[in-house]
């Protein structure tokens, strides 16, 4: 009696370890630390300039954007997967948004209602639903992979945007939008970055305490055993990919609100930017480990980074390079780590 | 002695699935046939340019100008084809070429050249070039970062680099001798397309009649299987990613050669079109196989597919569609004929 109690107990305990350290995992702790290092740093040469709340207002704001794409990548590279196309199906999304707003408005949607804009979102998000379904098929029904998957709708999602506007961006986002989402703050901090955070929230809940994030992990460590013991892989990287395009859909929509100007060009490098903040948060590129509360910091240290060395006076061209340098140190170290760890 | 018995065992591995496959019909069956698909996609596009744009197209200026275009990103997918088949793979390669053009056209290197001989600026590029493949090799094999990572990295740092360099100025050429030789035509074929067509022959005698080819197919197919076959596989990693860096080192000096100019956003996006060109190519991601042939084929299936769009005045936008679309396509019909067989 006694012995079937502890037999039966012993697994409960494990399945409730604290919900705290399962959203942190084993490797986050670690990063944290550098992006505490970062911002005491920068503190301490600029003290007056760093901590203005106007700083870090933009500095939120400006991250919200990449922060929902990586949420959605974070997923992506748990299953051993990497899609390339984020940065195209956001503006793929943020452009027919854009254009879905004015064409039910007659044309000009700057001053429109609430209904446009929920219409708005629904086109975003549907758009970006709609390429990250297809890509997931392709990969998951197809067997082709991801990499290809996605630099064919890298470039495919990039160019139909282009083609939906003949190439220049698509301005008439409603004020009322921008004045809300975009530019508006509650207790000082932006909308937009509220929304961010919600969105992060749900992912990591989403990914620590579901079974979806459990099977997220399960066919990224093992395809195989993950289809043995009855997990539909298939459907599940389908689902995978359905949720990082729609997360990207929903970016497209942010910018939007934020910029007031559906923006065609310069998100070619949103992909590589967020797979850098997924794989500086821990997140393995072989699939299996991570999470998103990693990602979240590995978000932000870049971005900690180029806002602080701008403060301090570095030449705007030397960024890129510094932000290399942390990257590659990162991760080197992280595997260090993940080897010494192993090997004992 | 045992490196050469591994080298031989991976020929053995290497091969006889491709016996095993073709049967009667020889290695030289199968090898036509893994192209064919890229030959019928290839002659299918010449039709469609003839058909639409005419004797514009079936034009021998404009052949060349279609051969001049690929040859340029056509080095570069040579160098990737070598460090995809080792089982590798460098985003930094359009970093590196804009590095490489930035660096060879500084007044200063200009000056040098101008004063001694041209090839100062070939040279410069290519040890530009080539150092920048050497990090990315020693951070890959003897820092254990990640490839993808790794090249990541270096294609932030060397675009910023090259803004550096430049201070995101366009740096012209102006030196006479260097214009002349890369202008040039060899018995009507442009030096650009000839240097293309020598890349690529040596390339595929290195990867396939070579012991450091048949090393790269053991590397990609099975490292820890190299490693125990006696291969350096560390250092033959290095080799890759210089090799690769020499080649958009050459590359580089193409390009300032066609465009006369030398800048930081010289190769952008490269990396994407020279993995394309690579995989539609029949190079597996994954490593352990390779063909220069395809890889080829692929470049001038992109370049023959942009200048048909542009002779019917279809947009870039069309043409990134339509390059998508065909990526994903004739990987979905190679993965289908490969298992047919």
């Amino acid at each position: 009696m006694t012995n079937e109690k502890t037999t039966l107990s012993s697994p409960a305990d494990e399945q409730r370890t604290p919900l705290l350290k399962r959203l942190t995992g084993a490797n986050t702790l670690w990063i944290g630390l550098v992006l505490l290092v970062l911002v005491a740093v920068f503190g301490a040469i600029r003290p007056d300039a760093i901590f203005q709340v106007t700083t870090l207002q933009f500095l939120l704001a400006e991250t919200a954007v990449l922060l929902v794409l990586s949420v959605g990548m974070t997923f992506v590279i748990i299953t051993s997967g990497i899609d390339l196309s984020v940065g195209s199906v956001l503006v793929f999304a943020s452009v027919s948004s854009a254009m879905a707003m004015n064409a039910v408005s007659g044309g000009d949607a700057t001053n429109a209602g609430w209904g446009v804009i929920a219409f708005g979102l629904l086109v975003a998000v549907v758009s970006g639903a709609v390429w990250g379904l297809l890509n997931g098929l392709l990969i998951s029904r197809a067997k082709i992979p991801p990499l290809i998957v996605t630099l064919g709708s890298f470039g495919a999602a990039q160019g139909a945007a282009l083609l939906l506007n003949n190439g220049s961006n698509v301005s008439g986002i409603p004020d009322r939008l921008n004045r809300t989402f975009g530019s508006g703050t509650w207790f000082g901090i932006p909308n937009i970055v509220i929304v961010a955070a919600i969105v992060t929230a749900l992912g990591a809940l989403l990914l620590s305490t579901t079974r979806f994030g459990r099977y997220t992990y399960a066919v990224g460590s093992n395809e195989e055993a993950a289809r043995r013991v009855g997990i539909s892989v298939r459907g599940h990287l389908t689902k995978v990919y359905l949720l990082a395009g729609t997360l990207a859909g929903l970016a497209g929509f942010m910018g939007n609100a934020f910029f007031r100007v559906a923006v065609v060009t310069g998100h070619e490098t949103d992909n590589l930017n967020a797979i850098a903040a997924v794989v500086l948060g821990g997140t393995s590129i072989f699939g299996g480990t991570g999470s998103v509360l990693g990602t979240v910091f590995g978000v932000f240290i870049p971005a900690v980074l180029e806002k602080g060395l701008v403060i301090i006076g570095v030449k705007e061209f030397w960024q890129p390079i510094a932000v290399a340098i942390v990257l590659v140190a990162a991760v080197w170290l992280d595997q260090t780590r993940r080897r010494a760890r192993n090997q004992r | 002695m045992s490196e050469d018995t591994a080298a031989v065992a991976a020929q053995k591995r290497e091969r006889s699935p491709a016996v095993r496959q073709s049967g009667a019909s020889g290695l030289l069956g199968s090898a036509a046939g893994r192209n064919a698909g890229l030959v019928v996609a290839l002659v299918l596009l010449c039709i469609g340019g003839v058909v639409t744009a005419g004797d514009r197209f079936a034009d021998v200026d404009n052949l060349l100008t279609i051969l001049r275009l690929a040859a340029v990103i056509g080095v570069v997918s040579v160098g990737m084809t070598f460090v995809i088949t080792g089982g590798g793979i460098d985003l930094s390669v359009g970093a590196i070429v804009a590095l490489s053009s930035v660096w060879a056209t500084t007044l200063a290197t200009q000056g040098i050249a101008n004063n001694t001989h041209w090839i100062v600026i070939v040279f410069t590029a290519l040890v530009v070039g080539g150092a920048c493949g050497l990090v990315n090799g020693v951070l890959i094999a003897y820092g254990r970062v990640v490839a993808f990572i790794a090249t990541l990295a270096s294609l932030a740092a060397a675009r910023g680099l090259a803004e550096i360099i430049s201070n995101r100025k366009t740096q012209i050429v102006n030196v006479p001798g260097f214009a002349a030789f890369f202008d040039a035509s060899v018995l009507g074929v442009p030096v650009l397309v000839v240097i293309f067509a020598l890349v690529a022959a040596g390339g595929w005698v290195l990867l396939n009649r070579t012991t450091f080819g048949r090393r790269t197919f053991a590397v990609g197919g099975n490292p820890e299987a190299a490693r125990l076959a006696g291969i350096d596989v560390r250092r033959h990693t290095v080799w890759l990613y210089t090799l690769l860096g020499l080649c958009c080192g050459l590359a580089a000096v193409m390009l300032v050669a066609r465009t006369t100019t030398g800048s930081a956003t010289h190769g952008g996006l490269y990396e994407l079109d020279a993995i394309a060109a690579v995989v539609i190519g029949g190079t597996l991601l994954t490593g352990g196989r390779g063909t220069i042939a395809g890889t080829v084929f692929g470049v001038l299936i992109f370049t023959t597919l942009s200048n048909v769009f542009t002779l019917n005045n279809l947009s870039i936008s069309a043409q990134a569609v339509a390059k998508g679309a065909i990526i994903v396509v004739a990987v979905l019909l190679q993965q289908r004929l490969a298992r047919r067989t």
